[in-house]
């Protein structure tokens, strides 16, 4: 019995995070959901505006909206439903676009199609807003007897047929009906034998459903129905006009929302030339700009130890009723708590300081072994008669993996760099960790270097604090981490629980390499944002091997001079890999260039640095012309190949330095293409 | 309906008989030609046919044309034998020239199938980038619908139904197809259904279907295990989606997605075409010309309409 219930508690531990996606909690998310500290912003309690919800995938918006829905404000598992709970209820819908994308064409008129959208719109949302009734009759709410909302009538609706009148069950049962009539005749509109529907009209006859539920239940005459749209930007353009009208004329008691993912060409065209500013008809919420670092961090602590939690774990440093309770949020900001949340984290997922990857370094034969026998190599070619052992027998470990890129430069002799770690460890003045820091300015890119080649990955990837920054407030790819440094634990005991940095730095391989691949299922430009990020990605690699570290930790680049700006599809495109995450945009503060093509800096997201071996950390950029950016995103193989073949030599990047299984195409006869 | 197998080592192994009109898709590879040159020696005519999703239109025979309008492209004589070059066309075009022939009230309809030959498997052993992966230019749609078998995720909900739709991937190598359909399409994961290919066209390739996407079925809430059709064979395939169909309750909607191998897509479009109430999710793939060479097994699938 022990044993059972110890290896129930090891496997609790290692699925703790193995859902990382909204759709995977149903409809129901609220004992699943954590109460975001930008939560109060969202300004729910009074605001009757529509809203624009923004954010990319990962970034908690379908369990957001699925939290402020009715499936989940009357969740069964709710101890208390309120009177605020009952004065806004929301309705879900995930357009299915595979669907909407069938209203078009087919030698049918586009006003027809128009009107069977609004008669689409009609049924769901009516459909919706009845399976919120009958939610609330399954919750705690004592304010609204069952009996009331059983019994109610629908006779007002006669006008759109006889139909839809009677009761809530036979209005469920008729929507039903014409819903798979409606099907029916969107798959054969010009069937002689499939007969057209009525269509109607849209918003219209949703508020004539709403207006008979409030004449006849007194506890919901003063409710708003909010109807949150979701995957709106996957609506065909007159389908999204609809909807943005009657976003634009919402009001109560029924307000339409729309959440879509960061599309600027969208947002121009669902808010016109009006800036990205909150505006009189509605509010705008990025999601993507909420979390900075310091709420992320508590935040992500939280939902791990909720995960827990949620498994069973019972020495948790969190209060589960408190992630759930929107008015319990200046409790989770009180520092001591915050500190003690977080403490619990990094025991789990402890990560190594500077120091402490240098001695892991030297402390794999391998590595010290390629770091040996780098310093000797370029001592020759120096014409040095130092050995490696001048600048490895030192104390501070740090310093010697830097030696070996300073030995690569021509603006120092071996001889000064002996000198300066001779005055290191004697404690004097030194280049080092002086003005000129070789130390801070150098030694992850020259660590990275070292470990380019070898097959465990560099625990520099590991640690709680590196997982926040390799998810970059991205809640998936948090999960997706944590779930792939758990999933081999046979820990049965959470205050025992403790990844090994070896282990999490494997695992940010592991899960760097699946959402890698996840990019080919990106929207319909898939295939081509994986090649331009393996293209990228690569470039990046190339720059990680150069000797000298001239310029190391190279993880983003701007757009700088070239011989042609970026055409519009270009353009386009950059913005498509934003749009899904695979570049993040940030504008320059300053203009180096006057002939810059763009203000912006493009960041690889920091997820992909595990598989490519690159930095996570914003430090140097890489300045590239358009033509050479015109090559990353749609130029031929040859065109990709000479461009990485070109920053090698410029880089002085060897072939044999490359990480073989990622440059092994480089490295072939044209006749063994494959 | 009455589905007759054959298969073999090459078109000598197999009873061909003659038809009146193939249709053909294009050559993209040795097996695709081998296929089409067949087909061009057992019929009269060959005739070509391409599915344009964005449009919901047809290009047959080098001319756009409506869906609707297909079945008359393939009457005129009532006895006509027409033979579905499967190889070379996609499963939309496959369905939608199923649906066509049946709405005529054609009495058979015969389809052409060649397995692929050897499949490199190195470089996904040992994850290696190779010159492939920066050409990797098959266009994907996305989900689009198919006119025919449209119908909606969305939850229209009946009282006290528990779920409203069975969706069943029919899986195949590339697991990001199933992953871009449950990102974006309102799907329960725990009411899918997922078919796997076993026995595989050749040993040991199932386990490429397994790893890409296993994963999906271990992390996902998939609550149906996963089930097994062998992957060559349409006819155990349609006896697999029929007990799915008669498991499920009058509410729930079913939906088919052929996103692995082309038999089971031609089971899937047969079994599509006898329902009006199956909805199909496919997102249209356009392959480029590929480098896959030497040929598989030939297959032959005789189909019969109407009692036997």
């Amino acid at each position: 019995m022990t044993v059972n219930r110890k290896m129930t508690t090891a496997n609790a531990l290692q699925t703790a995070c193995t859902k990382n996606r909204a759709e995977e909690f149903g409809f129901d998310v609220w004992e699943h959901f954590v109460i975001p500290f930008f939560f109060e912003q969202l300004d729910l309690g009074e605001t009757q505006k529509p809203t624009i919800v923004i954010g990319g995938r990962g970034c908690g918006k379908t369990m957001l909206l699925r939290y402020l829905s009715h499936a989940s404000t009357f969740s069964p598992k709710k101890p208390e439903i309120t009177q605020a709970d009952l004065r806004r209820i929301g309705l879900y819908w995930k357009a299915d676009t595979q669907f909407a994308s069938a209203l078009t064409a087919r030698e049918v008129p586009e006003d027809v199609w128009e009107n069977a959208f609004h008669h689409k719109l009609a049924l769901v949302i009516t459909a919706e807003l009845l399976r919120s009734l009958q939610n609330l009759t399954r919750s705690r709410c004592d304010a609204v007897e069952r009996e009331s909302i059983e019994s109610l009538r629908f006779d007002g609706l006669r006008a759109y047929g006889d139909e839809y009148c009677g009761e809530l069950r036979s209005l469920a049962s008729n929507l039903r009906q014409r819903e798979r009539s409606f099907q029916l005749w969107v798959s054969n509109p010009r069937s002689s034998v499939v007969p057209s529907p009525v269509f109607l009209p849209g918003r219209d006859f949703v508020i004539a459903a709403i207006e008979e539920i409030q004449s006849q239940i007194a506890e919901l005459s003063d409710t708003t129905f909010f109807v949150y749209v979701d995957e709106f930007e996957n609506l065909l353009s007159n389908q999204r006009r609809i909807i943005n009208t009657y976003l634009k004329h919402s009001e109560r008691p029924l307000i339409f929302n729309i959440a879509m993912k960061r599309d600027p060409l969208q947002m121009r065209e669902t808010v016109g030339d009006q800036s990205l500013e909150n505006v009189a008809d509605y509010r705008i919420h990025d999601l993507d700009d909420y979390p900075c670092n310091a709420t992320f961090t508590l935040f992500a602590s939280e939902l791990l130890f909720f995960r827990f939690a949620s498994k069973g774990a019972k020495t948790v440093p969190i209060d589960v009723d408190s992630l759930r309770n929107p008015s319990a949020l200046d409790r989770r900001r009180d520092p001591a708590y915050r500190e003690r949340v977080i403490f619990e984290a990094r025991r789990i997922f402890p990560g190594l300081t500077h120091a402490q990857l240098a001695h892991a370094a030297l402390n794999e034969p391998a590595v010290k072994k390629r770091l040996s026998s780098e310093i000797e190599r370029v001592l020759k070619a120096r014409g040095s008669n130092r050995k490696s052992g001048d600048f490895l027998n030192t104390q501070d470990k740090q310093a010697a993996i830097v030696s070996s890129c300073l030995l690569h430069r021509s603006s120092v002799t071996p001889d000064e760099i002996a000198e300066e770690l001779a005055a290191l460890g004697a404690g004097q003045e030194n280049r080092f960790t002086g003005r000129t820091d070789w130390i801070h300015n150098n030694f992850i890119g020259c660590l990275l270097r070292l470990y380019s080649s070898h097959p465990k990955l560099c625990p520099f990837y590991a640690g709680f604090d590196t997982f926040i920054q390799l998810s970059r407030g991205n809640i998936r790819h948090f999960l997706e981490l944590c779930h792939m440094s758990l999933k081999r634990t046979e820990s049965a005991n959470l205050e025992e629980l403790r990844i090994e940095p070896d282990e999490q730095a494997e695992a940010a391989r592991q899960a760097s390499t699946v959402f890698l691949s996840e990019v080919r299922s990106r929207g319909q430009h898939g295939n081509r944002l994986y090649t331009f990020v393996l293209t990228l990605g690569s470039l990046f690699a190339i720059a990680h091997q150069r000797p000298t570290q001239g310029e190391p930790e190279l993880s983003h680049f701007s757009i700088t001079g070239g011989k042609r700006p970026l055409s519009d599809e270009e353009r386009a495109f950059l913005l498509e890999a934003v749009k899904w995450s695979v570049l993040i945009e940030e504008r320059e503060t300053k203009l180096k260039d006057s002939v810059q093509v763009t203000d912006s800096e493009w960041i690889l997201n920091p997820i992909y640095a595990p598989y490519f071996k690159i930095t996570y950390r914003k430090k140097r950029k890489l300045e590239l012309k358009s033509d050479e950016v015109a090559v990353l995103i749609s130029g031929s193989y040859e065109e990709r190949r000479a461009l990485l073949g070109r920053y090698a030599e410029r880089w002085d990047v060897e072939m044999q330095d490359l990480d073989r299984p990622l440059f092994a195409h480089l490295s072939k006869e044209p006749s063994d293409a494959d | 309906m009455r589905i007759r197998m054959q298969a073999g080592n090459s078109p000598r192994d197999l009873a061909l008989p003659r038809f009146d009109m193939a249709v053909t898709g294009d050559a993209l590879d040795d097996r695709g030609r081998a296929a089409i040159a067949l087909a061009g020696e057992l019929s009269n005519g060959l005739t070509s046919a391409r599915y344009i999703p964005e449009t919901l239109q047809l290009e047959f025979d080098g001319r756009q044309i409506e869906v609707e309008d297909l079945a008359e492209q393939l009457r005129p004589e009532d006895s006509q034998r027409i033979l579905i070059e499967s190889t070379t066309l996609g499963f939309a075009e496959t369905f939608l020239c199923c649906r066509a022939v049946k709405e005529i009230g054609h009495r058979s309809i015969s389809f052409l199938y060649v397995e692929p030959g050897e499949y490199r498997r190195d470089e996904r052993e040992r994850k290696v980038v190779r010159q492939r992966d920066f050409e990797l230019s098959n266009e994907i749609i996305g989900y689009k619908p198919i006119p025919g078998a449209i119908a909606s995720l969305d939850q229209v909900p009946a009282v006290d139904e528990s779920h409203p739709h069975n969706v069943v991937f029919l899986l195949g190598f590339e697991g990001e197809r199933m992953d871009r359909a449950i990102e974006d399409l309102p799907i329960g994961p725990r009411w899918c259904y997922l078919v796997f290919g076993v026995p595989a066209y050749k040993a040991g390739w199932e386990l490429d279907s397994f790893a890409n996407n296993i994963r999906v079925l271990t992390e996902g809430d998939f609550q149906r295990g996963p089930q097994f059709c062998a992957a060559d064979n349409p006819v155990a395939l349609i006896e697999l989606l029929q007990e799915i169909y008669d498991a499920r309750s009058e509410e729930t909607q079913m939906f088919v997605a052929p996103i692995g191998t082309k038999p089971h897509g031609v089971g899937a479009a047969l079994f599509a075409i006898e329902r009006d109430d199956v909805g199909l999710l496919y997102d249209h793939p356009r392959r480029k010309e590929g480098r896959s060479v030497d040929l598989g097994r030939w297959h032959f699938f005789d189909v019969q309409f109407g009692d036997s």
